[in-house]
């Protein structure tokens, strides 16, 4: 039989029984309920759960001190986490162990060390400066699989006992589970930086990528894919969500075969079209069922952009080869009819004629091949020197003379203009394009004007015509590559190459180039180079 | 003898246009040259009379909008001549400007254009379509 007994029934012997048998049932209840949750503590950030680690191991140890040293990759402690100390103070004073004393020993050793006064072991090196005065030692290492991730380190059995056998069974029962728990957290840490990196990736990518069930509802989707979708799609139906024209239907076959719809067209709730391939991938679980697709809308735009560049380009280089050629073809022809006869001056203008083509040509021929050498990086072996503006001015004139004609060309030169470093023949080139240009886009007979100033540690070269000037749309492109103004590429013969390798001649000369209207009538594009000496 | 029609060239390119018709000036026909341009049409008045002919030389079909060019066809002096189309592919045009055309593959070969040419004047009826 049983009998209860009220405190006050109790002698002071069988009190103080009762209330160590309180005080263990506590610690067990902790100890059970700490054992339950740290392995499973993988949501928990990893420093949080350190520290529950060592304060825990200090109340179910009874220890005074518990400190918790975590290891780096090399085995050495990289932080400590403590409980009992004076937080501040410890930060502030206390040192990491450095392998000599008895923390570095268990470090070494990679066991559990029980002893009941500190200084009596081997080990022993004695406490810094400052450090609590302590006496009986548990330690042991935090190990599971064979993988140390710190030591736990507690001192001063309250009570003033020492650690007992039983308290060494239950640090190394801890530990293990301690171990277990540190390796679900970090498991747990590294699937959250894996996560957030493929949420990031997946959120980058310029295609829609989206997953379904099996019904083909929508469960994730990218930024893109939202954007496309234009409203809410999670839990609807891809159909509901994507119109696609010539796209492919789900559900998925069940041999779950990735298939691919290259030409399907997206039409957007604001009725944008937008060319897509259409690919659907299933997604399996660990036996192969197939749970539902993960799909991806890849924009064609970019690669139909630079296909219809590459058509405009081959179209336009083939048109300007074929027009000089076609030219010298008819003079030539013309002079062979047998059925005519054409007089002496006739002739001459047909050869005139298939001489001025065939430079049309040259000069097509050398701008392609400029482009070309700018690509490889030619212009990085300029040949640069100090040059006076003036002959190089001259030589512009000179080499354009035969475009320009009898128009009238006149150059100014501000007052003390230095020397500028630069390739004379790049720059002559550059200036020929320019005159060249301008003779071209204005009417026979209009001026054109060349001007050359210092400015600071620049020396600025303009040429000005009188034409049409620009639109902010050449503005915008006129430096690009194959660039031909809508207003003119059908009636004046180019390739859109000049003022590309212009720009691409001075930007390696670390000059600018730019084009504006001009302030009467006409445009003028002006160009600066750097000065001599040039530092 | 050859029958020296009147033949208008429509030309988008002012300097082939110009050597083409100095070739047929010299086999004796009687021609106007109209240079083909994008913004205007035509940038020379049209010719007073209607030729019995139209050779259109193109350069730049791509470049040259079929509506403008239709249009062309359909002024009182070039409407229902038959057109002699000297372009390189000239499929799409001659979809849009109507049957009533004969292609010169050979472009840039103005030998081959005064051949149809004289072909053309030698038919006996110079009226017939050419398809």
């Amino acid at each position: 039989m049983i009998n209860s007994a009220s405190g006050d029934d109790l002698s002071a012997g069988q009190q103080r029984i009762l209330e160590e048998l309180r005080d263990e049932n506590l610690v067990l209840r902790d100890y059970v309920q700490t054992m339950g949750y740290l392995p499973l503590a993988g949501e928990i950030p990893l420093d949080s759960l350190l520290q529950q680690i060592v304060e825990t191991a200090g109340r179910l140890l009874k220890a005074r001190y518990a400190a918790l040293g975590v290891f780096d990759d090399d085995a050495k402690v990289a932080r400590f986490f403590v409980a009992g100390f004076d937080a501040e103070s410890f930060s502030a004073g206390l040192p990491f162990p450095r392998g000599e004393g008895l923390l570095g020993y268990i470090v070494k050793e990679r066991r559990i060390v029980r002893v009941a006064r500190i200084r009596e072991h081997p080990a022993s090196v004695g406490f810094p400066a400052g450090h609590p005065t302590m006496t009986s030692f548990l330690g042991g290492p935090i190990e599971h699989n064979g993988v140390i991730y710190g030591n736990l380190y507690l001192t001063d059995r309250v009570g003033g006992t020492e650690f007992s056998a039983a308290d060494e069974e239950l640090l190394a029962i801890f530990a293990r589970q301690s171990a277990m728990a540190i390796e679900n957290a970090k498991r747990f840490d590294r699937l959250q930086v894996e996560r957030s990196s493929l949420e990031a990736i997946f959120d980058s990518l310029r295609d829609a990528v989206f997953t379904t069930d099996l019904d083909d509802r929508i469960v994730r989707l990218n930024r893109r894919a939202s954007e496309w979708a234009g409203g809410t799609a999670v839990g609807q139906t891809v159909k509901s969500v994507f119109d696609l024209v010539d796209g492919l239907s789900t559900p998925i076959s069940t041999e779950g075969e990735a298939v691919t719809a290259e030409e399907s067209t997206l039409v957007l709730r604001d009725g944008r079209r937008i060319p897509v391939e259409h690919v659907m991938s299933p997604i399996r679980d660990a036996g192969g069922r197939v749970l539902g697709t993960v799909q991806v809308l890849r924009d064609l735009r970019p690669q139909r952009e630079v296909e219809q560049l590459k058509a405009n380009i081959i179209s336009l280089v083939s048109h300007e080869l074929r027009t000089p050629l076609s030219h010298i073809k008819g003079y030539a022809s013309t002079m062979l009819q047998p059925d005519v006869q054409w007089d002496a001056a006739t002739q001459r203008d047909f050869i005139a004629g298939i001489d001025r083509q065939a430079d049309r040509l040259a000069r097509l021929i050398s701008d392609l091949l400029e482009v070309s050498r700018l690509d490889a990086g030619g212009a990085a072996r300029l040949d640069r020197a100090a040059v006076a503006p003036q002959s190089l001015v001259e030589r512009g004139i000179r080499q354009a003379s035969a475009t320009t004609g009898d128009r009238q060309i006149t150059a100014t030169f501000g007052p003390d203009v230095p020397l500028v470093y630069a390739d004379p023949s790049h720059i002559e080139r550059v200036l020929t394009n320019l005159i060249e240009n301008a003779a071209k886009y204005s009417n026979e007979g209009q001026p054109i004007q060349i001007s050359v100033v210092a400015d600071g540690d620049e020396v600025i070269f303009a040429v000005e015509d009188r034409g049409p000037g620009l639109t902010a749309e050449e503005q915008s492109h006129l430096f690009e590559r194959f660039y031909r103004s809508p207003r003119v590429k059908h009636r004046t013969p180019g390739t859109g190459l000049g003022l590309a390798i212009c720009q691409e001649i001075i930007h390696a000369h670390e000059g600018r180039i730019w084009a504006e209207n001009s302030e009467g009538r006409g445009a003028v594009f002006r160009f600066s180079l750097p000065r001599f000496p040039h530092l | 003898m050859e029958n020296c029609g009147r033949i208008v060239v429509v030309s988008d390119d002012s300097e082939l246009g110009t050597l083409i018709a100095l070739n047929l000036r010299r086999r004796g026909h009687t021609v106007a040259h109209v240079v083909l341009t994008q913004e205007a049409l035509p940038t020379r008045p049209p010719p007073p009379e209607r030729p019995a002919l139209i050779v259109l030389d193109l350069e730049a079909p791509e470049g040259l909008h079929p509506a403008r060019l239709r249009s062309l066809l359909d002024e009182p002096w070039a409407s229902g001549v038959p057109v002699l189309v000297a372009v390189e592919d000239s499929r799409r045009l001659i979809e849009e400007i109507g049957p009533s055309v004969t292609m010169i593959p050979r472009a840039d070969d103005i030998g081959a254009i005064v051949a149809e040419a004289r072909a053309f004047f030698a038919s006996a009826d110079s009226d017939r379509p050419m398809v």
